[in-house]
């Protein structure tokens, strides 16, 4: 590997060791900084820096993959280590990466510079004394952070790609708590190359805070409810669990026998897409060195493409598309999407809201994870739910339960999607960072309190 | 990979560090460093998908200047030096950025011990192929138990730290933790019909924890296979009786999670509402958080500030008597650090978090506490919960039908919901059946998971609970 040395903008210095691969094999690189600031209750609670560097070797040894990686090792006691693993490992059923021919890679000359630790304590206390100020009773916690991650990749026959990617990533929410009531609001934005805007979090705040200040009543029923990005996002986990291996592989999916059928409305279409602009997981290859493009998972309704790692896609015949992700640094790639895409629809913010007479929007709850990831039925706690009568927001209703079948919200009760998506995930239980707008959805069944 | 620790000499090292620790110009600064070991198998059928051994090296440093902190993780131990005058940079930036100064953190006893895992059988003295196997056997029997079974995932990890944390005061902690756990997935398919039943296992101390899982994968596949023609289960408010696993999940859910001082202060919301004294419960009621549990996934005899675990009783009598604090929710509270600051691993700075959560036995045996329901929810297993503070939602993997006090159908999808404060009061019977569960799983916080906890309860009979459900 070259020298990871490249001034103001290249990774921590740590010392670069000699590497040698033969044959099938590839050996993986990436060092991570970040940066992080973190407000709660009107204070900055921490600066914090971290460097983080993770290596791995997968290599063919007798016909068998073995894999091992590691945060300290030595690359030759990685590849010792890959070469140890591979008669526990699986049968090889392919090339084990495609790094292409051609000079291709993002080596970073136009990234933007790290902002200083200093900005981004100042950005969140800007957004904490906004919010202080016109709230005072809000128990804030703001958080900004700065990544810049570098990989490179490089197989047994010497070919080599690297590439850097930056993230500027804000964090807003904050509670006020009233005899009981907690009462609470937050959302995210990030960038990558770029600090998000203060204000549009702020914004984003003040608005929840005008819709909720209210508390309204509601009985128990079914209402048409516009699920809003953050909440929408939970009901593609089981669509994407359904379409994943290892459901389709050990065929426990139900949608294994599925592909090139219609599973879902026409009105919906989901994308893995590596190129889209701003997203956290947009790259020119995945983590196991497949080239990562913009492949479509279901079109119009019909299912596509499966979601599969490479040794995966390989297994059962198919060529890999780029969906072999870490979850986080330090594990092994596993079968995941790029970015989640949803594909908007026309309906504008007030169209929505004026599609009903009457009308809940969803924006938080807690909970709201299938029992069993293949099966859709979902219930949460609502913690942002908010009545609308003929276009306006009236308040939010407490104590109730909201129940919905994913498949059914993104199938025959689909009413409209809206135009104007938004970015969520990152969590700690996500399986990909998603783009996504609101969608409107039929006969949605509430529980109250009595 | 040798531990580089104990190659450059154990006493010589400590005594640099604390040289260095105790000159920065700072009010105070600690520095961990850590070695980790783990080895993460993972099977789907009998088939490997990834078998991992792992060993990682690094650290952090955490300094303070007027209350606010720099931190700085790193991977490998070079530049020790160059990091702990980052962190000191880093806190004296915080510093300068705030208005108002902060409390001071709470006091901390300079102790210098060390710590080792009591171990029944230690997991990294079994072979990775014995563990494998052992799984393998698992998936195998899975498979055969029943036609309807159509996948079984296994998934086992053990994870060795070996940690040595130092703190300007003079403190030395070296201390070893043990943390193993898995699951046994049993996946039952039909047609367009899925159902799902796991085993878990978890311990600090016992690979015997994952011996002799025959008779449970037995009894999780006939249970999966039932669910698959369980109908789904109707929304409303019902009396549940929620079985020791699930009332675990409850106490750790609907109460712990509260009881963590970093989210009472600076806010008086909050704190009003947690004032101690206040009625929370039957007279019955007796919820702690202990890490000297031995064995258990919570077990902590020394948290990640250096603070020595002690026992915390949260609701006593039916009232609130404590909550659980790290060194600064302690100083802002003027209480007493509790030993409950943890960080998941050196790549985190510690918060408050939760051991092993205790609800303590009643006196009502099992058949007691379906006594007198007309209709309501036997709820057993958990497949996760969430908590806001107010509001809290957990998942039973397993729900049935009560009817005149026997349980008579299996359903599908049971969320149980509520509010903290009022489900609490609603709780009319604490049973006799005490169990000290060890699951697989781990709490999120932060964005710090799995962190290993236990939850050891008995059964729970809770009046007026909200149930989601589509219907």
């Amino acid at each position: 590997m070259t020298a990871a040395g490249r001034g103001a903008a290249g990774p921590p210095a740590l010392q670069e060791e000699r590497l040698t691969l033969h044959g099938e094999a590839l050996a993986v690189d990436v060092r991570r900084a970040r940066t992080v600031a973190r407000v709660r209750h009107g204070r900055l609670e921490a600066l914090e820096h971290g460097y983080e560097q993770y290596r791995w070797v997968r290599m063919v040894s007798e016909g068998r993959v073995g894999s091992q990686g590691s945060r300290a090792a030595t690359w030759d006691e990685l590849t010792e280590g890959a070469r140890e693993a591979a008669p526990r490992g699986p049968l090889a059923a392919g090339p084990l990466s495609d790094l292409g021919t051609e000079g291709q890679g993002l080596a970073g000359e136009a990234s933007p510079p790290d902002p200083e630790p200093a900005a981004l304590a100042r950005a969140a206390l800007q957004m904490d004394r906004a919010l202080g100020a016109a709230h005072p009773e809000l128990a804030g916690q703001m958080q900004v952070h700065w990544t810049r991650q570098w990989t490179r990749m490089v197989d047994g026959a010497g070919r080599e790609r690297e590439w850097q990617r930056t993230e500027g990533g804000a964090a807003a929410s904050g509670r006020i708590v009233r005899e009981g009531d907690f009462w609470t609001v937050g959302t995210q934005r990030w960038r990558s190359a770029a600090l998000p805007d203060p204000a549009a979090l702020v914004n984003h705040l003040e608005t929840r805070l005008a819709w909720g200040a209210r508390i309204v009543p509601l009985s128990t029923g079914t209402y048409p409810v516009l699920f809003l990005p953050p909440v929408a996002f939970s009901l593609l986990a089981p669509i994407v669990a359904r379409m994943s291996a290892p459901a389709v592989v050990a065929k426990t999916s139900p949608w294994a026998e599925s592909r090139g059928s219609a599973v879902l409305s026409p009105a919906f279409s989901l994308t893995s897409d590596a190129a889209v602009e701003d997203g956290p997981r947009s790259v020119p290859w995945d983590d196991e060195g497949t080239p990562a493009g913009r492949i479509p998972l279901i079109d119009r309704g019909v299912l596509h493409s499966w979601i599969l790692d490479r040794l995966a896609a390989q297994q059962m015949g198919i060529a890999p598309e780029g969906m072999g992700f870490a979850a986080e640094l330090g594990s092994p790639p596993t079968a995941r999407p790029s970015n989640l895409v949803v594909t908007p629809g026309r309906m504008t913010w007030e169209a929505l809201l004026t599609a009903f007479p009457r009308l809940l929007i969803l924006e938080g709850w807690i909970g709201g994870r299938p029992v069993n990831p293949l099966r859709g039925e979902m219930a949460g706690t609502a913690t942002g739910l908010y009545v609308v009568e003929d276009g306006a927001v009236l308040g939010r209703v407490k104590d109730a339960v909201v129940s919905v079948d994913a498949f059914e919200a993104w199938g025959d009760r689909l009413l409209a999607l809206g135009g104007e998506p938004q970015w969520v995930g990152g969590g700690m239980m996500q399986v990909a960072p998603a783009c996504l707008p609101p969608l409107l959805v039929a006969d949605v069944p509430v529980a109250r309190k009595s | 990979m040798e531990d580089p620790f104990a190659a450059q000499g154990s006493l010589g090292l400590e005594q640099t560090i604390q040289g260095m620790l105790a000159r920065q110009p700072i009010d105070y600064v600690e520095l961990r460093l850590e070695v980790n070991e783990a080895t993460v198998i993972e099977l789907a059928g009998t088939a490997r998908r990834r078998v991992d051994h792992q060993i990682d090296i690094g650290g952090n440093v955490r300094a303070v200047s007027g209350g606010y902190a720099g931190f700085v993780h790193f991977d490998s131990w070079e530049r020790l030096e160059a990091h702990v005058a980052e962190a000191v940079a880093l806190a004296q930036m915080a510093a300068a950025e705030s208005f108002a100064p902060r409390d001071a953190w709470a006091p901390s006893q300079v102790i210098q011990l060390r710590a080792r895992v009591p171990y029944e059988e230690d997991p990294r003295r079994v072979s990775t192929e014995d563990k494998v196997a052992l799984l393998q056997e698992y998936g195998e029997f899975g498979l055969a138990a029943d036609p309807a079974i159509k996948g079984v995932q296994t998934r086992y990890f053990d994870r060795y730290r070996h940690l040595w944390f130092f703190n300007s005061l003079g403190s030395l902690v070296e201390q070893e933790k043990m943390d193993l756990g898995g699951s046994v997935l049993l996946i039952a398919r039909r047609g367009g019909a899925v159902a799902q039943r796991g085993v878990s296992f978890g311990s600090s101390n016992d690979f015997g924890a994952v011996r002799g899982l025959d008779g449970a994968i037995r009894d999780a596949a006939r249970r999966a296979v039932a669910l698959l023609d369980a109908p789904q289960i109707a929304g409303g408010e019902y009396t549940v009786v929620i079985d020791p696993h699930l009332a675990g999940v409850f106490a750790h859910e609907a109460f712990g999670h509260l009881s963590e001082a970093d989210g009472q202060v600076d806010d008086a919301g909050v704190l009003a509402a947690m004032q101690l004294g206040r009625r929370f419960g039957p007279s019955n009621l007796h919820i702690y958080d202990t890490g000297h549990d031995a064995g258990s996934r919570g077990y902590l005899p020394v948290d990640d500030e250096g603070v020595e675990a002690r026992d915390v009783d949260l609701i006593k009598g039916g009232e609130l008597v404590g909550r659980l604090h790290s060194r600064r929710t302690a100083g802002t509270l003027h209480e007493a650090p509790t030993g409950n600051a943890r960080a998941l691993h050196y790549r985190f700075a510690p918060i408050v978090r939760m051991r092993n959560t205790v609800i303590a036995p009643g006196d009502t045996p099992f058949e007691g506490l379906f006594q007198g329901i007309r209709r309501g929810i036997y709820a057993a297993g958990s497949t996760g919960g969430q908590t806001n503070g107010e509001l809290f939602a957990f998942r039973a993997a397993e729900a049935y039908l009560i009817e005149d006090g026997r349980i008579t159908q299996p359903l599908r999808n049971a969320v149980l919901t509520g509010n903290v404060f009022a489900t609490l009061s609603h709780i009319t019977a604490i049973g006799s059946d005490f169990t000290r569960y060890e699951g697989g799983g781990g709490c999120g916080k932060a964005g710090q998971m799995p962190l290993p906890v236990s939850h050891h309860a008995p059964s729970l009979r809770i009046e007026r609970c909200l149930v989601g459900g589509v219907k």
